[in-house]
């Protein structure tokens, strides 16, 4: 039987009326790398938030590696690591160094292990020359590498990537896909959310489309082109594309040709 | 029309830009890709009328770009790296201000903004401080500020980072509109995949010099150097082969992983 | 054509009008319909404290000199002076300039020219809230002051004032920039700070000589034929000298302004087009700073990851550094007066302790206003105390743990200080447990205020208020309740009483010390509901 590392039951959380997850449910198997994609606003960064501990939610119930988030969260947490979108979680006035030492010490690696793998992993993503700049300074790019970087420190078995391509050049696009490829073989467990969907399509084994607060479909990403359409064409979609937006685009109104000055 | 002649840019001991000449013809959707720091974003600074170059000279629209650059803002549409946009104000206060701005008429200033928040799927938030947007819904209002005033010109810096699939398609809708109507558009991005797919012509810059253009149309038929004579697969092979100095780490220097 | 033009630009004029208020007005709408309320009461509370102190002040004034006395235009002349001065400081590091330079800068992508930026950022400067608070002051003290014996005199009064006090904005708008365009350079910003901390600490350690100098009643006289030079000067002289009428006096005055306008609106643009093109210099900053050696040792002795980069926090910022700074000369400050006077006799040392009192409590405030907030300068950086193995009892423990330094500091110099006064032991038990008691009830305070009301404070740069409106009601609270409560005790007690009230503080502070691991745990737990409100107020 093979272990959910990711086992989410009835999520349910509300910001004043808006419910913004509702009852949702998630379960990522181990060894996988897993697509989460959804329009704006559908809940995937309040999903992560949740599973990050850094969002209370009112009801349900949220298990990783087989633990309860609220009550064995030490442990569970210094397993785990998570790129958020924005890079919010930067502390600003740190040069790189100083945040990845930071980062070390908070997951209870001894000094000389931080100051090796610190080195190698400034030294992969190129960072090397910047280790001495203050986050603030950096740009877009640098901060998700940094952002990156300091997630891989501590050997986690289970990580999240909020977008992690959006700002990323080129060059790192390939070294991050590369990175995932040798995850995969050392059988971690890799939940990655983006909005370019052909490197979903390329890079993840499985893949679920979050909507209104509710996970809407899920599939093997090899199994993708022989799901049906729905009973009226009956056929097969060509694409994630396809049944992104079918799945997702409610508002037939939103034509093109609204916009008739254009 | 976009014409840029060996336009450089010089920060004390740092050349940013050197003599970077390109043009953007009307009816073109124009990619312009690089690795970080190779001077996208000063290209377009410079473009956009935010910072002086040090030497060479463009035209936008036929206006020169230091002597009419107040007439050249007018006419064009940008979306800044940092999307410049005023958190203090609603989306339908920063609409109405950039439509003011650019000398719109109210009526036409009012239709266009109600139809504008109508297709980006804003209406909900027009009246809610641009500040609790969440980074696609910034983009969103970003890139309908940039449109408001149907340009001729279009300089957009990453303007599908953060927006949904539904929405990026939606995006690309309206600028093969304009770009057929006669615009020409200016994009930056990273997602070599969506560049190639896109747009009409790229070039990749690095290290503030031009070092590859061409049509997107023919671009999996270049011939690779003499060692293997074959031709590239996509852009972003062709993107490596020129950009990356071999000087790059292997994911097995990542051990303890 | 030309005519149309200048229409359009007029109306852009407008639309950056509008946006400047509704940015000001969207301002109330985010915070609490409470605080709102109280921002107006106390904007007219100090709109009318304004006009009646400014007509007491005047009226004062009058009664005592005439106007045929020698130092009476001196006087006005100098006190003008002062005003002025007092008016720019405290519009430049009081407001909270946020939009005026965040809208200069981003109106450069819109087709707005260098000239209407700078036109607005000068409205701007003089609509300025406190900019205008002086403005009553001034008006009311003319009219009582002034020789304004008729409606012509008045509406030429209006006129010069209007161009002063918009000179006054061009002058507060011309500061600020300057002052942006030397931070831009990391260099400059350095040199600068510790410039002005260097000149603050002058006026602490000789504030006898840098008073004394208007003190002296010569100097008056002298400074005044210096002064009248300035619009400070110039507007003193329209409105109250006596040689000549208003209406004689007015061209020169109207010429003299309205060129200072012109040529201060100039500069202003050439400041603001240096600042337009530095903006833009994104990379290429420097790479590999040498590490400083006290960030070395603070790395190489600090073993907690938080503490750590609390403390790298703190000397990376100019306005931490500059607290602690005030902080540390404000105690050598008060020792060294104090001994002064005890030694020659002066005073005695109860004396002493009662005045000690007034600086305690000061420290009070440094020290509350060091653990209220302890998110502040972290901004998103919070995410990192939830999302990762640190524990809620940790956090609170590492983040009071500055608190308690301080705190143990204050202790320490205020016992060498008593001891050296001869405090009798009876005093001196007193004072102990009236320390150790508000010591606990602080460290709760503060960290039930910083996990209740976080809020971001700017990392560099020294103005704008960094309190939040509820700590400093709260500091005020305190500061008055713990002097009016140990000045009572220590006077108005006999020996007996005090050494009773001593030991009671003593067995609720030992009481508060075993209740401590439960409170910590409450306040741990406060965390679990209230990291929402931190991550989302900071981030």
């Amino acid at each position: 039987m093979q272990l959910n590392i990711l086992d989410i039951e009835l999520l349910e959380v509300s910001f004043g009326e808006l419910k913004a997850l509702d009852n949702l449910n998630l379960q990522i198997p181990q060894g996988c790398i897993f697509g989460l994609i959804g329009p704006n606003g559908a809940g995937k960064t309040t999903t992560i938030n949740c599973i990050t501990d850094i969002l209370d939610y009112d009801l349900g119930k949220i298990k990783i590696f087989g633990k309860d988030l609220s009550t064995e969260g030490l442990a569970i947490k210094k397993k785990m690591g998570a790129l958020y979108e924005n890079t919010e979680d930067l502390f600003q006035y740190l040069t790189g160094e100083e945040y990845l030492q930071f980062t070390g010490e908070i997951y209870g690696l001894d000094k000389n292990t931080i100051i090796e793998r610190s080195n190698t992993l400034l030294d992969y993503f190129e960072l090397d020359s910047y280790r001495f700049m203050l986050i603030d300074e950096y740009s877009k790019g640098m901060r998700k590498k940094i952002a990156l970087a300091s997630i891989l420190l501590h050997n986690p078995d289970f990580i999240i990537l909020d977008e992690p391509f959006d700002g990323l050049d080129a060059l790192t696009v390939v070294k991050l896909k590369n990175l995932l490829k040798k995850l995969k073989e050392k059988e971690k467990t890799v939940l990655i959310t983006s909005h370019i969907l052909s490197y979903i399509e390329d890079l993840t084994d499985e893949v679920a489309v979050i909507n209104k607060g509710k996970i809407v479909f899920q599939s093997k990403i090899s199994e993708l082109r022989s799901k049906v359409k729905n009973a009226v064409t009956n056929e097969t979609y060509k694409s994630l594309e396809e049944i992104f937006i079918d799945l997702t685009n409610t508002k037939g109104e939103n034509k093109i040709e609204n916009l008739n000055w254009i | 029309m976009i014409e840029i002649f060996e336009l450089s840019k010089n920060y004390n001991d740092l050349l940013a830009l050197d003599k970077l000449t390109l043009s953007v013809s009307e009816n073109s959707i124009f990619g312009f890709v690089g690795p970080n720091g190779a001077g996208k974003s000063t290209t377009l600074n410079i473009l956009t009328g935010i910072i002086l170059p040090t030497s060479g000279c463009a035209k936008i629209l036929g206006y020169d770009l230091i002597k009419d650059s107040v007439e050249i803002k007018k006419n064009i549409g940008v979306i800044p790296e940092v999307l410049a946009l005023f958190d203090g104000l609603t989306g339908k206060e920063h609409l109405t201000f950039v439509g003011k701005v650019y000398g719109m008429e109210k009526s036409l200033l009012e239709n266009r903004i109600k139809e504008l928040l109508e297709f980006f799927d804003l209406t909900s938030a027009k009246d809610r401080l641009i500040e609790t947007y969440s980074q696609g819904m910034r983009k969103k209002i970003a890139f309908a500020s940039a449109i408001i005033n149907s340009p001729k010109a279009l300089f957009l810096d990453e303007p599908f980072e953060n927006v949904d699939p539904v929405m990026r398609k939606r995006m690309k809708e309206i600028l093969t509109r304009m770009k057929n109507k006669g615009a020409s558009v200016l994009i930056t991005s990273h997602a070599l995949i969506e560049v190639e797919d896109f747009c009409d012509e790229v070039a990749i810059i690095n290290k503030g010099k031009l070092v590859f253009q061409s049509k997107t149309s023919g671009i999996r038929n270049k011939i690779k150097n003499e060692i293997n004579n074959e031709s590239y697969r996509s852009l972003e092979e062709i993107f490596l082969d020129i950009v990356n100095e071999g000087n790059s780490q292997n994911e097995k220097t990542l051990s303890w992983l | 054509m030309a005519i149309i033009n200048y229409y359009k630009d007029i109306k852009i004029i407008r639309s950056i009008f509008r946006l400047n208020k509704h940015v000001f007005f969207n301002s109330f709408k985010r915070n609490d319909t409470w605080l709102r309320v109280l921002t107006i009461v106390l904007l007219v509370y100090i709109l009318f404290h304004s006009i009646v102190s400014g007509g007491i002040a005047a009226s004062l004034f009058k009664s005592f000199m005439h106007p045929g006395d020698k130092y009476y235009f001196p006087v006005i002349n100098v006190s003008l002076f002062v005003l002025f001065v007092l008016n720019i400081l405290a519009s430049i590091y009081l407001s909270t300039s946020k939009y005026s330079e965040i809208i200069g800068t981003k109106l450069l992508y819109y087709p707005v020219s260098a000239f209407k930026i700078v036109l607005f950022g000068i409205f701007a400067a003089t609509a300025d809230l406190y900019n205008l608070f002086f403005v009553p002051f001034y008006a009311v003290t003319f009219l009582v002051i002034g020789y304004i014996n008729s409606f012509t005199s008045f509406l030429l009064l209006l006129v010069i004032f209007c161009l002063f006090v918009m000179l006054t904005g061009s002058i507060i708008y011309l500061l600020k920039n300057l002052y942006l365009l030397i931070v831009s350079n990391q260099r400059q910003k350095k040199i600068f700070s510790y410039a002005g901390v260097a000149l603050l600490l002058l006026i602490f350690i000789f504030p006898r000589e840098t008073i004394g100098i208007f003190e002296k009643v010569r100097n008056i006289l002298a400074v005044s034929k210096i002064v009248i030079y300035l619009p400070s000067g110039i507007l003193a002289n329209f409105v109250a000298s006596t040689t000549g009428t208003i209406t004689s006096k007015f061209l020169p005055a109207f010429v003299y302004f309205f060129l200072i306008n012109i040529l201060l609106f100039d500069l202003n643009r050439k400041i603001q087009k240096k600042l337009n093109r530095k903006k833009s210099i994104g990379c290429g900053t420097k790479f590999n700073k040498k590490q400083g050696r006290l960030v070395l040792f603070i790395k190489k002795h600090i073993t907690n990851p938080v503490n750590k980069k609390d403390l790298i926090y703190s000397f990376r910022s100019t306005r931490e550094l500059s607290n602690y700074l005030l902080l540390i000369y404000a105690y050598t400050l008060i020792a060294f007066y104090s001994f002064q006077m005890f030694f020659s006799h002066q005073i005695k040392g109860t004396d002493i302790l009662y005045m000690s009192l007034f600086f305690i409590a000061f420290h009070l405030i440094v020290i509350l206003k060091n653990c209220d907030n302890f998110f502040g300068y972290d901004y998103g950086g919070v995410i990192n105390y939830f999302n990762k193995p640190l524990g809620y009892s940790n956090l609170l423990k590492y983040k009071t743990s500055s608190f308690n330094f301080l705190s143990k500091f204050n202790f320490v110099i205020g016992t060498i200080c008593l001891i050296i006064l001869q405090i009798n032991i009876l005093d001196y038990l007193l004072f102990i447990s009236l320390l150790i008691i508000t010591y606990f009830l602080l460290k709760h305070l503060g960290a039930v205020l910083s996990i209740n009301h976080p809020y971001r404070i700017s990392f560099y740069g020294l103005s704008g208020m960094n309190v939040s409106f509820v700590t400093m009601l709260i500091i005020l609270i305190t500061t008055l309740l713990f002097l009016v409560i140990s000045y009572l005790l220590f006077k108005e007690l006999s020996p007996f009483d005090k050494a009773i009230v001593s030991l009671i503080f003593l067995v609720v502070s030992f009481f508060l010390f075993k209740l401590n691991q439960k409170i910590n745990s409450y306040l741990a737990n406060l965390f679990v509901n209230k990291k929402e409100k931190i991550v989302s107020t900071c981030s």
